[in-house]
């Protein structure tokens, strides 16, 4: 589904990765871990074409992704959900995820607003609610159903638990669980490590532009460095 | 006599609202000032003032008019902005950029016009007047105001109601998430700048059969007057520019009727601070913008 292969990023001199490669097969949930400014949020950019990258090559669903732009991107099915949500603040949540929907084009989806709503009923509770209005949980949520709405072959999570209480967090794993039970690909970029570790199958850490360590999450977790380094306490 | 004013004033705050949109429309989705959006307008005037006279009629010269400025409006978007929007933090180069294309519409328009005050020929509009209530309203004014209504409608409900209006709005609010969200941003600027080009366009046409006069500079007050519309109005709200736009045109109407001539701009700026000292944000800043919103 995702093939990534010596993928270097830099901004004006800093360089953010530095060689990475990784692959995400069909129905997967992969995680990604790492510290603060490891480059968690530059790969997914850069898979997403929202920065360009320096070199390295990037297929997705057969295609190299290079040189088209982020909405061919997210047209053919690989849909980002960015750190912080970027919810459309000052639109209805229908709104919201009516503008979701663009990224499907003519393709087709399962992924109806009916689904979306049996998954977050809080987001038809809320339907004409602004969405700049809403709790951080729901607007995670809304971030999450919209990205449904565009009929992604792919799902890039960046830190979907950022700010969200344990409980909401629970909601929302619990969501993403069930979304690659039904046969969705998830990429799932957290530093909530332990979280991310428990709900995906495989994994890779980033340290400072480096892939350094991949293997199946269980093992991860119970591998003495990262425990010292991301589980800590 | 002043509600005579006041009727006058509305037909030519309607005008100012058809200019004044598609300028916060460009504020509202790039966060830009678009200042070519003056001679736009002249453009507007002069193509059909020459389409007319080279024997066209006059409907069919306004339609051509408003595609040309539509494409002008594109090519300065393409030429003016796109360059440096590229690179980022793009909003005094393209102040500055977008006056070069001001300044070369209206070079163009010094030739062709030979400096002459241009007007239509008798007759392009039929003139006919109607009395009620003791108002006096001419054929013209009504034309206007209803021609003005109907955009109006039509604009908000595009923004507000069609998938292609949601897109113009999600790149106002958030230029980055839209873009994942499958948006063509590109795209959805050369939309606006065709809709702000076409009004503008329009609006230098209906101010030349107000006025019966036009010439390559006549631009430029509008392009102040849409800029103090657009301040008072909150930047990127349809509404606010709509209402602002009327209450200028009346205040205009009145001053000049009232009091001594050159006071009119001082009072109307008078009128912007006083609006900025009470809301720093415009009449309708910020949250309830149709096109506009807080960049995030
Ligand atoms: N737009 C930018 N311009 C310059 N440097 C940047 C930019 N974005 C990120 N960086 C730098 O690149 C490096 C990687 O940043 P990135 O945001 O990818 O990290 P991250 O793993 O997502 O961190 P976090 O967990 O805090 O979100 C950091 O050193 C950061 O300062
Ligand atoms: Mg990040």
């Amino acid at each position: 589904m995702l093939n990534v292969k010596d993928l270097h990023v830099s901004y004006k001199g800093i360089k953010a990765l530095r060689g990475v490669s990784l692959h995400v097969e069909e129905g997967e949930m992969v995680a990604l871990i790492g510290s603060n400014g490891a480059g968690k949020s530059t790969l997914l950019n850069a898979l997403s074409n929202m920065v360009r990258r320096k070199s390295g090559d990037i297929v997705f669903a057969g295609r190299e992704t290079r040189g088209q732009s982020a909405h061919t991107v997210a047209r053919q099915g690989l849909l980002h959900v960015p750190e912080g949500r970027q919810i459309l603040a000052d639109m209805s949540v229908y709104e919201n995820l009516l503008v979701g929907q663009i990224a499907l084009g003519s393709r087709t989806t399962r992924y109806t607003l009916e689904h979306v709503y049996e998954l977050f009923p809080v987001l038809e509770e809320r339907r004409d609610q602004i969405a700049g209005t809403l709790s951080g949980g729901q607007q995670q949520m809304l971030a999450i159903g919209r990205a449904l709405m565009g009929g992604p072959k792919l799902l890039l999570l960046d830190e979907p638990s950022l700010g969200l209480s344990p409980l909401i967090t629970d909601q929302v794993f619990n969501a993403l669980t069930k979304l690659n039970q039904e046969g969705l690909t998830v990429l799932l970029v957290e530093q909530n490590a332990l979280r991310a570790l428990e709900a995906t199958s495989r994994a890779y850490v980033l340290d400072r532009g480096l892939i350094t360590h991949e293997g199946p999450s269980a093992a991860l977790a119970g591998d003495q460095t990262i425990i010292d380094s991301y589980l800590g306490a | 006599m002043l509600s005579q004013q006041i009727l006058n004033g509305l037909v030519t705050g309607s005008v100012y609202a058809l200019f004044s949109l598609g300028f916060t429309l460009i504020f509202g989705v790039q966060k830009l000032l678009n200042f070519a959006h003056g001679a736009t307008f002249m453009a507007g005037a002069f193509i059909a003032y020459y389409c007319t006279i080279s024997g066209m009629p006059f409907l069919l010269a306004i339609g051509l008019s408003m595609v040309a400025t539509g494409v002008i409006g594109i090519v300065v978007d393409l030429v003016a902005f796109r360059p440096l929007r590229k690179r980022g933090n793009a909003e005094f180069p393209a102040l500055v950029s977008s006056i070069g294309v001001d300044l070369v519409l209206i070079s163009i328009a010094q030739q062709v016009s030979k400096t002459q005050v241009l007007n239509f020929p008798f007759g392009t509009f039929p003139v006919k007047f109607f009395n009620f209530l003791g108002l006096r309203i001419s054929l013209l004014q009504i034309v206007i105001l209803a021609t003005v209504a109907v955009l109006v409608v039509l604009l908000i409900f595009y923004l507000k109601k069609t998938s292609f209006g949601r897109q113009v709005r999600a790149v106002a609010t958030n230029e980055r998430a839209a873009a994942l969200l499958g948006v063509n941003v590109q795209s959805v600027f050369l939309q606006t700048f065709f809709i702000a080009g076409a009004l503008a366009g329009l609006a230098g046409v209906l101010i030349g059969l107000l006025f019966n006069s036009m010439q390559f500079l006549m631009g430029e007050p509008y392009m102040l007057r849409a800029f103090v519309v657009v301040v008072i109005g909150g930047l990127g709200s349809v509404p606010g520019a709509i209402v602002a736009s009327l209450m200028l045109g009346v205040m205009q109407s009145l001053t000049v009727a009232y009091l001594p001539s050159g006071l009119t701009d001082a009072i109307i700026f008078t009128l912007l601070f006083i609006v900025l000292l009470i809301r720093p944000n415009g009449l309708f800043g910020d949250a309830n913008a149709v096109a506009g919103g807080t960049r995030q």
